[in-house]
């Protein structure tokens, strides 16, 4: 479930609403970062790889598997960031080199689009850009990681995997 | 060691997290290091061990962000079975600007001698071109398989 209202939020000044998302999931460490509870719809969220790829189907299952025996719940990873004065591939660039993502392709949705869904919530680590939790909600089903793959646009170039790649 | 990881996640403490295979994970212990490999993507990465649990066999890699190699996977099939032979980079190791695919009983049709060692822990393929005339240009040039 989630929740959206109109004032500004953490990440403002944003056009457009903010989403309110509920508190993360505790969880059994001992790092408490400044989590952010409101989030821009328009903050992108970027996940290494092409989600679409029907090899990735059942590794995300597994995964979101690995995390609810983790005691996250049932959750995927993101990077999330939201910089208004940055255009989007610079934002882009922005989120995969803090959030760590060498692949060379990547794909993005938004927040919006991701709570629209009305399945899953979205929870970041830190203050953007941080890695996110994708919360699939408390059954996980192939339909649920397909209706979250089924969120991102079409894989495209990862402008900053170079930076990852072992130098000679 | 390799071990087969999706890059995307992580734990809140940024570390890669991956359920092993059992097996695997009996050998895994705490600052072992270990080279990650990343299917889909063909991406390699040297990584330590920072967590490992002999109960759910989940585990934890602290990687290297900065030693990622791109690095191709070949699929060798031998009277219908198929390999799927990993090649981890180490130092030194020359990078092939380009290679391909064929089938052992066509190497062995030119003159090579190929033998192979399994282990749980990785594979070993050794060509050698033995008493035959023949060369890797009678195979004839096949894309390598992405």
């Amino acid at each position: 479930m989630s929740f959206r209202f109109s004032s500004p939020g953490r990440c403002a000044p944003v056009a457009g609403q903010l989403v309110f998302l509920p508190p993360p999931r505790s969880h059994a460490t001992d790092y408490t970062p400044d989590v952010p509870t409101d989030l821009p719809r328009d903050a992108l969220v970027v996940r290494g790889g092409d989600p679409h790829d029907p090899e990735n189907l059942r590794r995300m299952m597994e995964q979101a598997q690995v995390s609810f025996d983790e005691g996250e719940g049932y959750v995927l990873s993101s990077g999330i960031g939201c910089d208004p004065s940055k255009s989007r591939a610079e934002l882009i660039a922005e989120i995969a080199t803090v959030c760590k993502l060498p692949q060379s392709r990547l794909a993005v949705t938004t927040v919006g689009q991701v709570v629209d869904a009305e399945v899953f919530s979205v929870h970041p680590d830190g203050p953007l850009p941080s890695h996110a939790n994708i919360d699939l909600g408390s059954e996980l089903s192939e339909d649920v990681v397909k209706e979250l793959t089924g969120l991102f646009g079409p894989a495209e170039d990862n402008p900053v995997y170079l930076q990852f790649r072992r130098r000679r | 060691m390799r071990v087969d990881v999706d890059f995307n996640e992580r734990d809140r403490r940024g570390h890669v997290v991956a359920r092993v295979p059992a097996a695997l994970a009996s050998q895994l212990t705490v600052g072992q290091r270990v080279n990650l490999y990343d299917p889909p993507e063909r991406l390699w990465a040297d990584a330590i061990v920072a967590r490992v649990s002999q109960e759910t066999h989940i585990a934890a890699f602290d990687v290297d962000w900065h030693s990622f190699e791109d690095a191709e996977v070949a699929d060798v099939f031998d009277a219908g079975a198929q390999w799927s032979i990993g090649v981890p980079p180490t130092d030194g190791m020359p990078r092939f600007t380009n290679c391909w695919v064929s089938s052992v009983s066509a190497l062995r049709a030119v003159g090579f001698v190929v033998t192979g060692a399994v282990t749980a822990q990785d594979m070993q393929i050794r060509f050698e071109t033995g008493t035959g005339s023949g060369s890797l240009a009678d195979l004839g040039e096949r894309p390598a398989k992405r």
